[in-house]
């Protein structure tokens, strides 16, 4: 068995097409233990794919993954049994009970519910409902089933799929803080979504996906960091010329307000404000969606 | 095999089971009764390509259970457990989602395929036998017990288990293949026509004799069974019938693509 220095998913030049279609062109990706990883791509983008690549409901066309050290072709049933796994439509029988339908689940896994009370808990999904017939719950209590089915056997690693879908905002802020203790415990959370401000506020690294191919994996703050910031100074009188200073760009004057862009140091522009009548000064760090529109804007272009 | 999948396979279709087991045990313990009320009165007004359908004749007792075994009622009740459980074990479970969240968990497809086979040849063991029973308790009943060939009668129930399960079989196959039921559906029910088409123009047509061979229920003589006559030849096809296609689904399932379902 691979040691806990092992990354948690890696993925090496791993491809699939179907037919004339390349649904995922050579996604190379490597997960760290103990963090949760966004996915992040609009619908099409090649997310499931990437994830029923690793789950074994695809064949990779080129290239090879593993999660925790294991092969995913080689040692499908190994990963299977460390893994849990919310699907984006997570489906249960409509004439079964909640409890049967996790009860189901979890035996013929050879597995034992032994985080199903406190799942079930945290996300509000109480006793009295999970007696209840699947066919009478909502979409939102299907969902909660859905997160429970796949955290009651206490993976190592955990692989959602637009996880929050359906959840109510309340739900969601506790499901929110349930991910946070498991990553404190030490499990792997693969993320995978369209929300951006959901990953952004859950994840700690995200990769972004276009058209089958990854445009980059960062953290979060470093990929928001490196980007620009947008900045309004308000000057006593008439504005002075800023151009000339390191990473302005987009420069707009409005009678005594300039806007602009600015990208990487923030130090060059204070240097240079302390010597000018400034009034008012705003720096608006960029958020994870200007990042995702820049640089699905980029692949636009 | 999965024991808990294979139970589950069980829990979820009992009703279906017991429908089609009240029905063949109704089925059976009428045969008797039909043979002594109504078939003698008849049998002189029947075609004989019905009257010797199957090789069996309705002269006799016998011949009424070849009847029996291989009426359209019993084939369609039997069916059902091909059409409504071996189907939507898998083509269905792919339609609905449910197969999504079965294979996230450590179950091989090839143990889901077996586990699936097995749970049906259970069902169709016990659903056919269920008729035998009913043919055993009318047969008392009617006072017909003696012109009863216990013995042969239980290898007619193994041998038509063999070709039901033939069906079955196909019809998983179909299931593999597909994602919804009703290709599946089609596919079964077209391979199931075509073989009682076969056997039965054969026998109205002479012309068409040469096809029956090419007909599974050819290959199930129930009547040269209870005369103590066995095929080894039909019962090569017929096993053949159940291997091949299984054989197929253990090939096929376990190597396709299952992308996310629409």
């Amino acid at each position: 068995m691979a040691g806990v220095d092992v990354p948690a998913i890696v993925t090496e030049k791993l491809g699939k097409r179907y037919g004339s279609i390349q649904a995922l062109v050579d996604l190379d990706l490597s997960v760290n233990r103990g963090e949760i990883f966004g996915f992040l791509g609009p619908n099409g983008a090649g997310k499931s794919t990437t994830i029923r690549l690793l789950l074994g409901y695809l064949r990779p066309t080129t290239g090879r993954a593993s999660i925790l050290g294991l092969d995913i072709q080689r040692e499908h049933m190994a990963i299977l049994r460390r893994v849990g796994y919310l699907p984006s439509y997570a489906v249960f029988e409509e004439v079964v009970t909640g409890i049967q339908a996790l009860d189901d689940l979890v035996a013929v896994a050879g597995a034992k519910p032994s985080r199903r009370r406190e799942i079930c808990d945290r996300i509000r999904l109480d006793q009295g409902t999970l007696r209840r017939k699947v066919r009478d719950y909502s979409k939102g209590t299907r969902r909660k089933l859905g997160v429970v089915q796949a955290l009651q056997h206490d993976p190592e690693v955990i692989i959602m799929d637009e996880p929050t879908e359906g959840l109510d905002p309340l739900v969601q802020h506790s499901f929110y803080g349930l991910l946070e203790d498991l990553r404190q415990e030490g499990k792997t959370i693969f993320f995978s979504s369209h929300i951006i401000s959901e990953v952004e506020r859950v994840c700690d690294r995200v990769a972004i996906i276009r058209q089958g191919s990854l445009v980059t994996v960062e953290h979060i703050s470093t990929l928001v960091a490196k980007r620009q910031r947008h900045v309004e100074v308000r000057f006593d009188g008439t504005p002075p010329d800023l151009s000339s200073i390191s990473g302005v760009t987009n420069i707009f004057v409005d009678r005594d307000t300039v806007t602009f862009r600015l990208a990487g140091d923030v130090r060059p522009l204070l240097q240079h404000l302390v010597t000018l009548p400034v009034r008012d000064l705003t720096i608006e760090q960029a958020r994870l969606e200007d990042v995702f529109l820049e640089l699905y804007g980029e692949g636009q272009a | 095999m999965n024991l808990n999948y294979f139970w589950h396979m069980w829990r979820r279709n009992w009703i279906k089971f017991a429908a089609v087991t009240g029905g063949c045990l109704l089925w059976g313990f009428l045969a008797p009764v039909i043979d002594k009320s109504v078939i003698s009165t008849l049998q002189k007004a029947l075609p004989p390509g019905l009257a010797n359908f199957g090789s069996g004749t309705l002269n006799t007792f016998p011949g009424v259970i070849t009847l029996v075994f291989e009426h359209p009622f019993l084939i369609a009740l039997v069916s059902a457990i091909a059409l409504a459980i071996t189907i939507p074990a898998l083509a269905g479970q792919r339609q609905r989602g449910t197969l999504e969240m079965l294979l996230a968990r450590p179950i091989k497809r090839s143990t889901l395929v077996v586990t699936i086979a097995l749970a049906v040849a259970s069902m169709l063991l016990l659903v056919l036998l269920a008729m035998v029973v009913g043919i055993l308790v009318g047969s008392y009943v009617e006072g017909l017990s003696d012109q009863v060939p216990v013995r042969e009668l239980l290898i007619v129930w193994l041998w038509s288990a063999l070709l039901y399960g033939a069906f079955a079989s196909f019809a998983l196959a179909a299931s593999a293949t597909s994602n919804r039921n009703g290709p599946a559906v089609s596919w079964t029910l077209g391979f199931l026509i075509a073989n009682y088409f076969f056997e039965i123009l054969g026998g109205f047509w002479d012309q068409a004799k040469a096809w029956q061979p090419y007909s599974l229920f050819h290959h199930f003589q129930a009547a040269d069974i209870l005369a103590g006559k066995l095929s080894g030849f039909d019962l090569l096809v017929l096993s053949l019938a159940i291997v091949i296609p299984l054989a197929y689904t253990l090939y096929v399932f376990p190597r396709r693509d299952l992308p996310a379902p629409d």
